[in-house]
């Protein structure tokens, strides 16, 4: 078997890889319906509330009477976030995650970050924000990131280094509702570990000790690896530094490839839709493009070495993986960091602060809270995403729509990662 | 178990020879191209939830994809660890049997970090010589794993089966090749199983024998509390981890299957150490005392003392007179002190002594189904002591 063959049993290619276009429409599918529960969930609060309101004060509630008219008066029509809004949110909080993981000492590894970041991604790949706050199931996300890259830490050290005043209780709450949502596959194919082999490749040829690939073990020496870098043209990129030494380009490129796969490769859509190499691949072309071209270059040759032969297979991979590779890329380039934009985060606060505090399902705020023990939480939100709405009565529901305000809305300065959305939008005022 | 064997890296495969290399031609295609054919993976859909139904575990499987949803009878249970039990079960629908492992989630941390790895690496690792996981349900506060169903695992099987507990040829070479094959597959795929030994690789009585127990290790070092009830056992682990090696990487899994061929042949363990220092004074006392002349480098390893007692090399084949030259062979190139000299699981495959095993394995069928008679006859009261799921 080749490394493909492989990455290909991998569950993060076979459940977790698309096409731009399956991947739009799981997010639209999942965006409607969760669109309509929430607007059924926030009718049967208000229905809800009506009765206990009209009980209370003993007054008997005819139906269609004129209580039953200036409720209707009172209902606006809930405007539910479009796919976009919900994207936008989830990279939001995986921007979170990497901040957050600098609030460790030590900081927790990039790998961990990482990967918390794709389950996050992809718990929204069939979970909106309407439904679950990103805000709940981001810290248990990392949490559970720990646990599968094997960087021990107790939920309470974990817990402390979360800011605002999410108890331990309410950071693994969710973490049965999180599992399964990722179908149970934690492991995730990281393209870090492609470009250290590719960089200790790279230094090796500029050192002269360089190994051709095995079909130009002929034309490939050596020396002629060597020669051929030191031949480069220098790297146009703008930012890079104009010395001339091979080791140092090398180590900046790698540098820079690193922070590309550190941020935008992660919130990007580049993971659900290419492959690890040809991420690192495409983020050493924005970093270097002569360095990446050379790479590959050795090994799927150049253009001119079968000018001739265009139709070898050789040709044909080529011209496949620049196509590819140039895609990637361009993903990885469009992306602009959200907390350094003001644009973008002025369209944060509208979604985050205000629009999502108004369509969130009131039957999902509480996951943990209320004295739910973890397990049975997530099966009563797994029994109510099944459309059974049994163990939920009216009052129940009004309780919990009452609480979710109580709770909301005071605290909101302090809620853990919209609050600072929200602060900004009051200061603004 | 360690899937982060940053030693070897993706280039790997540039190493493979040329016709490997230009199959990657043919075969590569960008995920743009595959995954609009009708062989892209299925996105997942709007996944249906578990219930429970009171006494049994029942699931519209979101993590299979089997579409039907399928409940299990509990049966008897099987064995108990620390952080899960394990059970017999039968999945109603099709009568097949099943190892129910049970995760306690009595803990403060939520989901233990060893059971989540577990079915990190039980969902890649997908192959005949590992154990498979069929799925994983949850009921009102724990979270079952569903693996298929093995009799029993092999120090059990070599205390019922063997003459005090020594296996015949035909059987020992069949299960190191299922054994290697298993090794193989998980270094292939990066992965350190890291705990190898006769408690960890379950029998069936189809006379397959498949690697289990992938929950116990940790990134750095060797677990060392396995199942609360079990001695925890140096007794396969390799030397330059037992000298405090870091950098350890494949070659520690091909020790252990050195250790177990051994076992197979006498029914004992190689090398029974009560304590790191033992263990080492063991495994020198037969394979002699490594020097900087024999393995260059290992005075800097932390555990190595320069006053380590000098013993000379024995030949292994004095206490092993069953095994036959080929066997002895291949038995000495895994058994090497020195990491590096270590023979890959791959190579190990391709070793002459496994050129018969067609032959044998005709011979083995004939011998299994006489077995499975006997065995069936003796179903009744056997409890095997399950716990390397």
């Amino acid at each position: 078997m080749i490394e493909d063959d492989f990455y290909r049993t991998s569950s993060q290619f076979r459940l977790w890889s698309f096409t731009a276009a399956s991947l739009k429409s799981l997010r639209a599918t999942t965006n409607s319906v969760a669109s309509d529960r929430v607007r059924a969930a926030i009718r049967r609060a208000q229905e809800a509330r009506r009765s206990a309101t009209s009980s209370a004060t003993g007054t008997p509630a005819p139906d269609g009477d004129a209580g039953g008219s200036s409720s209707k008066a009172e209902e606006k029509p809930i405007e539910c976030l479009t796919p976009e809004e919900e994207q936008q949110t989830v990279s939001y909080y995986c921007e979170q995650i990497i901040q957050l993981g600098e609030n460790y000492k030590p900081p927790l590894p990039t790998i961990v970050r990482a990967t918390a970041i794709q389950y996050l991604r992809r718990f929204y790949l069939t979970n909106s924000p309407m439904t679950y706050h990103p805000k709940q199931i981001m810290p248990c996300a990392l949490f559970l990131a720990t646990k599968t890259d094997n960087y021990y830490m107790s939920l309470r050290q974990f817990a402390d280094g979360v800011p605002g005043d999410a108890t331990a209780e309410d950071i693994i709450a969710p973490e049965f509702l999180v599992m399964q949502s990722l179908r149970f596959t934690f492991d995730v194919r990281h393209p870090f570990r492609g470009l250290e082999g590719g960089i200790m490749e790279l230094q090796a040829m500029a050192q002269g000790q360089g190994t051709a690939a095995p079909h130009f073990s002929g034309s490939q020496t050596a020396a002629s690896l060597q020669q051929g870098l030191l031949a480069l043209p220098p790297n146009p990129n703008p930012s890079a530094s104009s010395s001339s030494n091979l080791t140092d380009r090398i180590a900046r490129a790698h540098h820079t490839t690193r922070e590309l796969l550190k941020t935008a490769a992660q919130i990007t859509d580049v993971y659900f839709l290419y492959t690890p190499a040809q991420i690192w691949l495409a983020a050493l072309m924005l970093a270097d493009r002569p360095l990446a071209e050379f790479y590959l270059g050795t090994k799927v040759g150049v253009a001119d070495d079968d000018g001739a032969q265009q139709e070898s297979p050789l040709a044909a991979l080529r011209v496949k993986l620049r196509l590819t590779l140039n895609d990637c890329a361009a993903m990885l380039q469009a992306y602009k960091p959200l907390a350094s934009d003001p644009d973008q985060m002025k369209t944060l606060r509208r979604i985050i602060g205000k629009k999502l505090y108004h369509c969130q399902n009131p039957e999902k705020v509480n996951l943990g809270a209320g004295g739910q023990k973890r397990i049975p939480a997530a099966a009563a939100a797994a029994a109510a995403a099944a459309g059974v709405d049994s163990g939920t009565s009216g009052s129940e529901m009004e309780r919990l729509a009452k609480k979710r305000k109580l709770e909301q809305q005071p605290q909101q300065s302090k809620d853990i990662f919209g609050g600072e959305l929200v602060m900004q939008r009051t200061k603004e005022r | 178990m360690d899937s982060r064997n940053s030693s070897r890296l993706s280039t790997s495969s540039l190493q493979r020879s040329t016709t490997a290399y230009l199959d990657l031609i043919s075969t590569l295609v960008s995920p743009k191209s595959f995954l609009t054919n009708s062989q892209r993976p299925k996105s997942p859909s709007i996944q249906p939830q578990p219930s429970v139904a009171q006494g049994n575990l029942t699931t519209a499987s979101p993590t299979m994809d089997k579409q039907q949803p399928s409940s299990f009878q509990q049966l008897e249970k099987l064995g108990e660890g620390t952080y899960a039990t394990v059970f017999k079960g039968r999945n109603r629908q099709t009568g097949e049997l099943v190892a129910l492992k049970e995760i306690h989630l009595d803990s403060e941390e939520g989901t233990p970090s060893t059971a989540i790895r577990e079915i990190s690496l039980m969902k890649e690792l997908k192959h005949e010589s590992i154990v498979s996981l069929y799925d994983v349900i949850h009921t009102e506060n724990k979270l079952m794993l569903v693996f298929e169903y093995m009799d029993k695992d092999l120090k059990k099987y070599m205390d019922t089966r063997g003459d005090r507990g020594q296996l015949d040829q035909a059987t020992i070479k069949s299960f190191m090749h299922q054994l290697l094959k298993g090794i193989a597959f998980c270094h292939e795929n990066r992965v350190l199983h890291r705990d190898l030994k006769p408690q960890n690789l379950l029998i069936n009585k189809k006379g397959q024998l498949k690697l289990g127990d992938f929950g116990l290790a940790r990134a750095f070092g060797i677990p060392v509390n396995t199942f609360s009830n079990e001695v925890v056992t140096l007794w396969y682990r390799a030397p330059d981890v037992l000298l405090g090696s870091r950098t350890y990487n494949t070659s520690i899994d091909i020790w252990s299957a050195g250790c177990i061929m051994a076992e197979l042949y006498t029914g004992r363990p190689l090398f029974p150490g009560t304590t790191n220092e033992d263990q080492l004074q063991k495994i020198f006392r037969l394979m002699g005392t490594p020097s900087e002349r024999s393995w260059p480098g290992i005075s800097q390893l932390p555990e190595y003392k320069s006053n380590f007692h000098v013993y000379a090399t024995q030949d292994l084949g004095l206490i092993l007179p069953q095994i036959d030259p080929l066997g002895l062979d291949l038995l000495n190139r895994m058994l090497q002190l020195r990491p590096e000299m270590r023979i890959s699981a791959h190579d190990a495959l391709q070793h002459p002594w496994f050129h018969d095993l067609p032959q044998l394995q005709a011979q083995l069928q004939q011998q299994q189904q006489q077995q499975q008679q006997q065995m069936s006859g003796a179903y009744g009261g056997m409890v095997p002591p399950q716990q390397a799921y």
